[in-house]
């Protein structure tokens, strides 16, 4: 197995970044749409979603989507446009823990750490998460109280309604670990790159182009995203 | 330990009770002004302490009231109106800026005019965490609130700076040496170190990206979203028995027009009368509230609900009125710069209020306004109820001055004006003409002082939102300690009525007989109705003369 994934290993290096930038290419552009609340017209993206401020602030925003949903100056209406970039997610999820699983891999095997085995395989777990996270929105997009409860003790006015309820707390957590198990598989696994690079000297020539090739790949997409999208700014006028 | 009992802790960390120190305060108060509450709510009062010349046939005593903005100071405004209530005095108009217009909006909507109603907003306060005002992003309330609470604390950032510094110097002396080629420990210092050199990048990627989140969402770090949510439900609960009432209702379909219900509340008054010549007549009393606010695009200052009429839109989604729900004024009025987002008034009719704007403001309307925190242009709106020309006014206008309590009495040799960096230097340039516009008004008429009630607040940052229920209470406490000098003159202190209260009761039964009017004004240093009606005879008395003379 190890072998077979040394062999092929760039193979499948390009395969998942190339899902990466393709994911990010359509979720940067259906992401431009993504705005609530017709009168101050407000910017969101999925990180408002993936962190929000308050339970009550998420189901503001889902709110707002569903009975605002013609009111938008992007290309898609609110709506779809976060159902484009959920679906995209997808894609992008079958790029981003597998390559960061892959680097762990090549460590692991060439390094004889289990840390990088450890941290490999946790990444299925964040994949899972990450599923899970996308479940849980496409559902509160039917049912966007979904974290609220109301509460009415002896007809005082307790403004209640945002208590958290055990699902949010569940959804809070689930976004977290995924994200922290998918930083700390990225940041660990390319430091060790650069720590094997710089103190180690075990590089070939072939590799260290292709990483260089992965640079300038992230960035030009990077910018040819910004610039082939249409910005916010220019939305806005 | 278990969830429940965190949150319990939370809670009850975050949640206050009225302190049982203001009761003592204001029954001491009571006494001293010889204020008797009855039990059907009526008011016995002494002769002597009149402090206006409106009041109802149960012996309230009526008062235009001003309350100042300053964040969660706010809570310093409701001590002071339940001290002033409970002496019997109830607020026929009502005027405030940010915290001063949320207190406001609470006072005209809760109960009747006749009605008690600070103990029924400290109620609401003590149910409610203000802390979810704050609903940007959990990073920024984290940092807010360390920047809140380290003010009155030791600086920590000098020693964290010098701790990274010594840190990261040793992890990359470490890596130039060979001990980085040891293969286990070499990685442990190579994490460590870089982790180190990431982490201020990330910090400043997030502070990018937090900037851009806040120029997208109109340079507030706050949606303010909780806040109106919660206005909202509160002004709603109280006015629907207004609407029930009201068979003209157009809205009757949509969201409830709180404004409208609102105002027709703040309107009703009891049976009112004057005490001293009686031939100025009250016919023409009636009740008013005015929540100041600012509009960033035709930079004016603008009286909610007032001017709503300017802002009528073209959209019918909200019954052609961005402020039909007042709740959204408040909004407006309290959208403290770059703290809170702009609230927007979108698709104006240029039509429809053409003749209004002309009328207001003599310009032509924009297409959409940007309102942020009135108090950028008029914090303590004074001016608003105060007419000094009136020779002989019928009621007090009281304002409620909420100040820093360092600020009083600064000495101009302490500030070293000449070492101030930018950011300094920007802040008081902004301070400077943010405060003047109410400063030139009580300047120019320097009797407006006599009624201005100051409020020092002291070991609490105005944006503390995240104060456990001691400080709360504290504030609470501090405003009914400001009310109590106020209106008696003397700081209020626990120590001195202990000592006191033995020689006074002692005293108390012949003072009661032998007092005459001289004596109670040599006890009350505090406001007096009837000096200052007397001091503002004699100056428009003069004002006139002079300004008859120049005439001829």
């Amino acid at each position: 197995m190890s072998d077979f994934v040394i062999k092929y290993w760039w193979l499948f290096i390009w395969i998942t970044l190339a899902l990466i930038l393709t994911a990010n290419w359509f979720m940067v552009e259906a992401g431009r749409s993504l705005y609530y609340d017709r009168w101050t017209r407000r910017a969101f993206s999925i990180i408002d979603l993936q962190f929000p401020s308050s339970a009550r602030y998420y189901s503001y925003i889902m709110t707002s989507l569903i009975k605002e949903n013609n009111k938008s100056p992007g290309k898609y209406t609110p709506l779809k446009a976060l159902k484009r970039c959920l679906w995209w997610d997808f894609i992008f999820m079958f790029g981003i823990y597998p390559f960061i699983a892959l680097v762990a891999i090549h460590l692991a095997c060439r390094m004889d750490y289990k840390l990088f085995l450890v941290l490999a395989i946790a990444q299925c777990a964040a994949w899972l998460f990450d599923l899970l996270e996308n479940g849980i929105i496409f559902y509160t997009m039917k049912h966007p109280k979904l974290f609220l409860v109301t509460k009415y003790h002896d007809n005082t006015i307790r403004d209640e309604e945002q208590k958290e309820r055990t699902v949010y707390f569940f959804y809070k957590y689930v976004v977290l670990i995924k994200w922290i198990i998918a930083l700390s598989g990225l940041i660990f696994s390319l430091l060790t790159v650069l720590y094997i690079y710089l103190y180690q000297g075990k590089y070939t020539n072939h590799s260290l182009a292709n990483v260089l090739i992965t640079l300038i790949l992230f960035l030009l997409i990077y910018f040819t995203t910004n610039l082939f999208h249409t910005t916010r700014e220019e939305l806005d006028d | 330990m278990t969830t429940n009992k965190k949150k319990a802790k939370k809670t009850a960390s975050t949640l206050f009770i009225k302190p049982p120190e203001v009761d003592t305060l204001l029954a001491h108060l009571q006494k001293k002004l010889g204020v008797t509450e009855n039990a059907d709510g009526s008011y016995q009062l002494d002769v002597n302490y009149i402090i206006s010349d409106v009041q109802d046939n149960e012996g309230r005593q009526y008062v235009d009231l001003v309350q100042k903005g300053g964040g969660v100071w706010g809570i310093a405004l409701v001590g002071f109106t339940y001290v002033m209530e409970g002496l019997g005095i109830r607020f026929l108009r009502l005027a405030g800026t940010s915290a001063g217009a949320i207190n406001t909006a609470l006072l005209a909507a809760i109960g009747e005019k006749e009605e008690k109603k600070s103990e029924q907003i400290l109620k609401l306060l003590a149910n409610t965490d203000i802390y979810e005002f704050v609903d940007g992003h959990q990073i920024v309330r984290l940092f807010i609130d360390f920047m809140a609470r380290s003010k009155n604390k030791k600086n920590l950032w000098p020693i964290i700076k010098t701790g990274y510094s010594i840190i990261l110097t040793l992890g990359i002396l470490l890596l130039l040496t060979p001990f980085a080629h040891l293969n286990i420990w070499g990685l442990t210092v190579f994490y460590l170190t870089s982790l180190l050199i990431i982490i201020p990048f990330i910090i400043f990627a997030f502070g990018v990206l937090l900037y851009r989140r806040m120029g997208q969402a109109g340079l507030g770090i706050n949606p303010g979203e909780n806040f109106l949510i919660w206005l909202r439900r509160v002004l709603e609960t109280n006015l629907q028995d207004e609407n029930i009432s009201d068979n003209t209702s157009e809205d009757s379909e949509n969201s409830l027009n709180t404004t409208k219900l609102l105002m027709k509340k703040v309107e009703r008054c009891p049976e009112l009368k004057l005490v001293h010549n009686e031939y100025r007549g009250v016919g023409d009393l009636i009740g008013d509230i005015t929540i100041i606010t600012a509009d960033l695009v035709t930079k004016n200052k603008v009286e909610l609900p007032k001017m709503r009429i300017l802002f009528q839109t073209s959209n019918p989604e909200n019954g052609y009125h961005p402020f039909n729900d007042a709740a959204e004024m408040v909004r407006a009025s309290m959208a403290i710069p770059l703290f809170f987002e702009s609230f927007y008034a979108r698709n104006i009719n240029k039509n429809k209020t053409d003749s209004f704007w002309q009328e207001y403001f003599k310009s032509s309307p924009p297409s959409e306004c940007r309102f942020v925190d009135g108090g950028i242009m008029s914090n303590f709106p004074i001016n608003i109820y105060l007419n000094p020309d009136i020779e002989e006014p019928r009621l007090p206008t009281i304002g409620i001055n909420l100040i820093e309590e360092e600020s009083k009495g600064k000495k101009a040799v302490d500030i070293n004006s000449n070492q101030w960096n930018l950011f300094k230097y920007f802040t008081n340039l902004f301070n400077a003409s943010r405060h003047y516009y109410d400063k030139d008004f009580i300047l120019k008429n320097e009797l407006v002082s006599d009624c201005i009630a100051d409020v020092p607040i002291r070991g609490i940052h105005w944006l503390e939102f995240g104060m456990d229920a001691y400080k709360k209470a504290d504030l609470f406490m501090q405003g009914a300690k400001a009310a109590y000098l106020f209106f008696y003159g003397e700081e209020w202190s626990t120590e001195i009525t202990k000592e006191k209260s033995v020689k006074e009761n002692a005293n108390e039964e012949t003072r009661s007989k032998t007092t005459d009017k001289g004596q109670i004004e040599e006890v009350f240093r505090g406001f007096k109705w009837s000096t200052y009606k007397q001091k503002r005879m004699t100056v428009v008395k003069d004002i006139t003369i002079v300004s008859d003379q120049n005439s001829k």
